[in-house]
């Protein structure tokens, strides 16, 4: 204390004498002035509580405070309104204040020695709130399945977690602060005047960025409300949002509003997002806007009327599709389903999709690209809900019947194969898990599948399927080759050697897909092969069908390139350079008279050593040669012969 | 210098293919209409149905892409403000690709849109399905469309300046909301 009374220009003559007396000094206190007294928050840990009676360590350590010394707490820069004070041992003390009233405070200090002598009053740099805290648990009811089933009998209460929630006076609105909820739903708000306020839970998160809104009533995004709530102290609120169902699974039904529906959507967006993130925490996904409404249903048309055909994920507008048609088909809680669509978003925003789209199902012989995507949205679904991998979709009155079961790993696969999305399902996901079976002993988990995704499969020259991901996959976890050669061929393929399937053997039953691309070289001869066209047969002649797919591939060696075709019948055209379409759409050459047809000639830029994917396909409604067989009620026609050549141009 | 050059060439090269792909030869030349291309939930069924209502009659007409053996309407259900009648069954019917049938619901009473769904069975790939097929009815009534729009609202926050709770110093925003008050 007895410093603090020395004139301040002795001070300068002694710092200024000494570097290695200035240094020290400067180290343990390198900005007070002599005399001067810190305070800073030791109890509680936040500068904002419900703690009436905060712990505050003052510290004079230039001698400002010295051991003997009483050190006093202010309310005030004049230090006349005292809240607590303490016996000094040394350079600092703990002090407890008196008792605060409500509201915020900014603290200052100064000491007084054993002879009575105040020192000056300082400090200034800690403000705390003495707030009412409000902690808010949020849940939503979350319907399990059950055999397949929505199970209303046995909703769980499930955590909003991640979600914007905003606290706003009542009825003024304004807004008082703005939250996320953590993994246990929770939000705290701490207020210091006595108010009347309202939580508004928005079916939004920011981090990553995703919305729940009304695709029938302009894109309004989904926020559940309290009622209003007055608050004069600490309260402990629990907010659930119900599912909205009232009465048994077999006679019950949606008589209030559904509110836990947004929130099960985005429930399980975050699930994947978060396993994603924590696999790859540098992945950065982009934005992604969910419709649902109560009025989706499966009835294709106007999506803002809510004829969404079925849920999906349209490569459109960027944007999942979610049914809510009561009755017909809801798929709120059908979790393993909104994740399959966000798979598809994955692909196509930080990955490569070359899917063309259409029906499928297990057990169909599909183009390579639809059937890799489909089956990667499974295998990802059980990846979010390990070890839940039973993927099921209830519908149906009372959403009491199962329109679909698919069970993830050694489900039914009636027709294995790289066109089936049953054995990608199946593959995918035994790569990421760790259970083994006698075909199975790759465990790599979901990091280096996304390193595929991101990387080899986006890259890729050929057309995205399994062959361009296993090749990828293999050559990044070069140890697992024996093991994931075995998985692979547990599933009726070949063993994978490049993007190309070039080691494939399995053809199917008409042999047109052999090889998967036919190899043409500029300037070469004529590669002659076939499309399936319009059977008898009534699997396989769809459009996405394989066997009306055909790939051809060659590297270009000049700045221009033509292809000429030459075909019997009705075809659709397209080239690709690592997945983008050099066409505008689509090419379709129709055939609609019996006179010559073709051959048809193609210029199209090209850049020397790239390699260009020629796809040609057919859809039977085209077909002029289709005949109809009264007798099996069936079109049936001749294979579509296709010969092509490329030459520079 | 030459190497940007050729660089530059290339880009415009790519560029350019986008919007002058092709030269054809004789041959006329259309883009296929595309459709709008989506990635449907693993259960999207081959089938289709496209209603016709005549008076109190609703004729459906069902259509498949990929052909079903054993189809049949087990059960016809009205959803929404509808009553349906009598309805003519089908069962185990082998339904091909290019084939048609036709069903039909009576309508007992209706109003605005509302929606018949009929229960379905079928196999194909030897493996049985259940499902719905869905036929909207009749358009969106002003009591409907009044409906949809209720909960939606305006949302207007305003926000303190400086953190102070200040009417006279908030700014304001809004958004479009679908409001749900929990105790209504």
């Amino acid at each position: 204390m007895g410093l603090k009374l020395l004139p301040f220009i002795f001070f300068i003559a002694v710092f200024a004498s000494s570097c290695k007396i200035q240094n020290l000094t400067s180290s343990l206190a390198p900005e007070l002035p002599p005399g001067y007294i810190s305070v800073a928050l030791s109890y509680p840990s936040e500068t904002t509580s419900n703690e009436s009676k905060p712990t505050i360590i003052a510290t004079g350590a230039n001698g400002g405070i010295q051991a003997g010394d009483t050190v006093y707490l202010y309310l005030d820069s004049k230090c006349a309104l005292a809240v607590g004070h303490a016996l000094s041992s040394g350079t600092s003390v703990s002090i407890r204040t008196d008792e605060l009233q409500i509201g915020k405070h900014v603290f200052y200090a100064r000491s007084k020695n054993s002879a009575g002598v105040f020192g000056p009053c300082s400090g200034g740099q800690l403000t705390y709130t003495y707030a009412f805290v409000l902690t808010a648990t949020f849940t939503y009811d979350f319907v399990p399945i059950t055999s397949g089933k929505l199970d209303y009998a046995n909703v769980v209460k499930k955590p909003i977690r991640n979600a914007r929630v905003e606290v706003k006076t009542d009825p003024e609105g304004v807004l008082l602060g703005s939250y996320t909820s953590d993994e246990s739903g929770v939000v705290k708000h701490f207020l210091t005047v006595d108010q009347n306020i309202k939580f508004y839970v928005y079916a939004e998160m920011t981090s990553p960025s995703i919305v729940i809104q009304d695709n029938t009533a302009k894109k309004a995004k989904y926020v559940a409300i309290t009622p209003q709530q007055t608050v004069a102290s600490d309260k402990t609120y629990n907010f659930n949002f119900p599912s909205g169902w009232i009465g048994s699974n077999s006679s019950g039904g949606y008589v209030i509003k559904r509110f836990s529906a947004p929130f099960a959507i985005m429930d399980s967006l975050y699930t994947i997002s978060k396993k994603v993130l924590a696999a790859r925490p540098s992945i950065s996904l982009p934005a992604l806007k969910v419709n649902w409404s109560v009025d989706n249903v499966g009835v294709f048309g106007d999506l803002t009327k809510g004829y969404i055909g079925t849920t999906h994920f349209n490569s459109n507008d960027n944007q999942i599709y979610v049914l809510g048609k009561d009755g017909v088909d809801t798929d709120e809680f059908d979790r393993h389903i909104i994740v399959h669509e966000w798979g598809h978003f994955f692909e196509k925003n930080l990955s490569r999709s070359d899917s063309i789209g259409g029906i499928h199902g297990a057990g169909d012989t599909k183009d390579m690209s639809l059937a890799f995507g489909e089956g990667w949205g499974n295998a990802l679904s059980g990846m979010a809900f390990d070890p839940d991998i039973t993927y099921y979709d209830s519908c149906g009155a009372r959403q009491q019947t199962t329109c679909n079961t698919i069970v993830i790993k050694g489900g039914s696969d009636p027709n294995p194969g790289w066109y089936s999305e049953a054995s990608i399902t199946h593959i995918l996901y035994s790569i990421y898990d760790n259970v083994s079976t006698a075909t199975d002993t790759v465990a790599l988990g979901l990091g280096p599948i996304l390193d595929v995704f991101t990387g080899a499969q986006k890259t890729t020259s050929s057309m995205t399927s399994i062959f361009s991901f296993i090749t990828g996959l293999k050559l990044s976890n070069q140890s697992s080759i024996s093991a994931i050669d075995t998985l692979v061929g547990s599933k009726s393929m070949n063993y994978i050697n490049d993007v190309f399937g070039s080691t494939e053997t399995n053809f199917g039953v008409y042999g047109y897909a052999k090889p998967l691309y036919n190899t043409l070289t500029i300037g070469g001869s004529v590669v002659s092969t076939k499309l399936l066209g319009a059977t008898l047969n009534d699997i396989d002649d769809a459009f996405n069908s394989f066997y009306n797919n055909r790939y051809f591939k060659f590297t270009a060696s000049s700045f221009s390139s033509r292809l000429t075709v030459s075909t019997n019948d009705s075809y659709i055209f397209q080239v690709y350079q690592q997945g983008s379409p050099l066409f505008i759409g689509d090419q379709l050459e129709q055939r609609t008279t019996d006179d010559s047809f073709g051959p048809f000639t193609y210029d199209f830029d090209t850049i020397p050593g790239k390699t260009y994917i020629v796809k040609i396909y057919t859809d039977k409604s085209y077909l002029h040669f289709a005949t109809y067989d009264s007798v099996k009620k069936r079109y049936s026609s001749p294979p579509v012969d296709l010969m092509v050549t490329v030459e520079s141009n | 210098m030459k190497v940007l050059i050729m660089a530059f060439f290339i880009l415009f090269n790519v560029s350019a293919q986008a919007k002058h792909p092709v030269k054809k030869a004789n041959t006329h030349f259309r883009n296929k209409k595309k459709e709008r291309i989506i990635y449907c939930k693993e259960k999207t069924i081959p089938l289709k149905a496209i209603g016709e209502l005549q008076s109190n009659l609703l004729r459906i007409f069902i259509s498949t892409d990929a052909g079903v053996k054993n189809f049949s309407v087990t059960g016809v259900r009205g959803v929404d403000k509808i009553e349906i009648g009598k309805f003519n069954e089908i069962r185990n019917i082998d339904l091909n690709p290019s084939e048609e049938i036709e069903t039909s619901v009576e309508i007992n009473s209706r109003t605005g849109l509302a929606f018949v769904v009929l229960d379905i069975s079928f196999e194909k790939d030897s493996k049985k399905f259940v499902n719905f097929l869905t036929i909207p009815v009749g358009e969106l009534s002003a009591e409907q469309v009044a409906d949809r729009k209720k909960n939606i609202q305006t949302i207007i926050t305003k926000r303190p300046k400086d953190a102070k709770i200040n009417p006279n110093a908030l700014s304001t925003d809004s958004e479009t909301v679908h409001a749900m008050q929990l105790g209504d």
